[in-house]
């Protein structure tokens, strides 16, 4: 199907583990996919059109090719959001001039609290974003947090945040509901950061890079590296719905509590609990 | 001479002051700020460190948001200090 149509299909490129990675933390960071030259090449259009929306870019062969069809960036959202999955038709760009304070915590307008995956928001740096320049703050495992963005505008620092500092080039992925925020600048630049959309079109599969030794009993649920601000293992149940859900197999979740599936464990044997039909 | 509050927010993994601080920012003489970057650099680890340090508590986590096992809302233990100077 050609990228200019509404729809877009290209082959999966993210592994059982990588999706369920996903699931857990609400964000894929892919570093420097994007080749020099089209970054400069984006840059310099951003300088001709350096309004919050310049959507024209949509338009523009080089730039749907090597960065909205980018084999790596569509090759997760074909993962993510299954085949036929809708190209962005509106581009909004985060151009600011730093140095700023930070912005607030916030979930985009439109974020809706839900294990399921019917659109992702996408975010591109055509040009090397450090922490000096206020990367994207994101919140991991946040999407399975519910908050209103009213309700976030005293929270500061959080502890186990993540921050997008990456190369040109670098593309993150996002369930849309994540808790972000740009971050606090200390230096003098002028950043672009592109912001689109994809739709989910057709029901969830796991249709995505099997791995063959894939185990959903024994598979690691758990979010690391940062607290869930939930009750104990909560954080798994969350990414294992999510997960389930994203296999077409939400009907077949359940969680028996105590020490059963999905939390994790050395046990002597696999987890009591685990949903029948899953493989 | 007018006094001026100063206000110091402090997320908590529970409802004891000797909980981990997982979130914290606050407002010194008129400034908000979010805190050290690096929460290893945070002023304080728990709020019972802070009230050691002479805030004040003037709110305790609000239980009404702390719904269910599978729902918590926001960031779940906040406690609300303040210090008053002059």
């Amino acid at each position: 199907m050609s990228k200019y149509s509404k729809t877009f299909d290209c082959p999966p490129t993210l592994t059982d583990t990588q999706v369920l990675e996903f699931c857990k933390n609400g964000f894929l960071m892919l570093e420097g996919i994007v080749p020099d030259e089209i970054n400069q090449r984006t840059n310099d259009y951003l300088e001709v059109h350096p309004g919050m929306e310049p959507t024209g870019i949509l338009q523009e062969d080089w730039f749907m090719d090597n960065v909205i069809c980018h084999p790596q960036a569509a090759g997760a959202m074909r993962c993510l959001l299954g085949k036929d999955f809708t190209l962005p038709i509106l581009m909004s760009n985060h151009r600011v001039r730093t140095p700023l304070p930070a912005q607030s915590w916030h979930r985009d307008g439109g974020s809706q609290h839900s294990p399921e995956v019917k659109y992702l928001q996408v975010f591109y740096y055509p040009q090397a974003c450090t922490v000096e320049m206020g990367p994207t703050a994101l919140l991991p495992g946040s999407h399975h947090l519910f908050s209103l963005s009213t309700y976030m505008g005293h929270y500061g620092g959080i502890r186990g945040t993540y921050y997008a500092a990456a190369p040109a080039g670098s593309i993150f992925i996002t369930q849309y509901s994540i808790w972000h925020r740009r971050s606090a600048s200390t230096v003098a630049s002028l950043r672009n950061l592109l912001k689109y959309n994809y739709f989910r079109t057709t029901p969830p599969q796991r249709d995505w890079v099997i791995e063959p030794d894939f185990d959903f009993a024994t598979a690691d649920y758990e979010l690391h590296g940062a607290p869930t601000f939930r009750q104990q293992f909560q954080d798994c149940n969350d990414a294992a719905r999510m997960f389930l859900w994203m296999c077409g197999k939400s009907n077949r979740f359940n969680v028996v509590g105590g020490q059963s599936w999905p939390i994790p464990a050395q046990r002597l044997d696999k987890p009591f609990g685990v949903p029948e039909g899953l493989d | 001479m007018s006094v001026k509050q100063d206000l110091l927010y402090l997320q908590a993994q529970h409802t004891g002051v000797t909980a981990p601080v997982v979130g914290m920012s606050m407002v010194i003489n008129g400034e908000a700020s979010d805190g050290p970057a690096n929460p290893a650099e945070w002023p304080y680890r728990s709020v019972l460190d802070a009230i050691r340090d002479g805030w004040r508590i003037v709110q305790f986590p609000n239980l009404a948001l702390l719904t269910d096992e599978s729902r918590t809302y926001g960031l779940g233990c906040e406690f609300i200090l303040e210090k008053l100077r002059d």
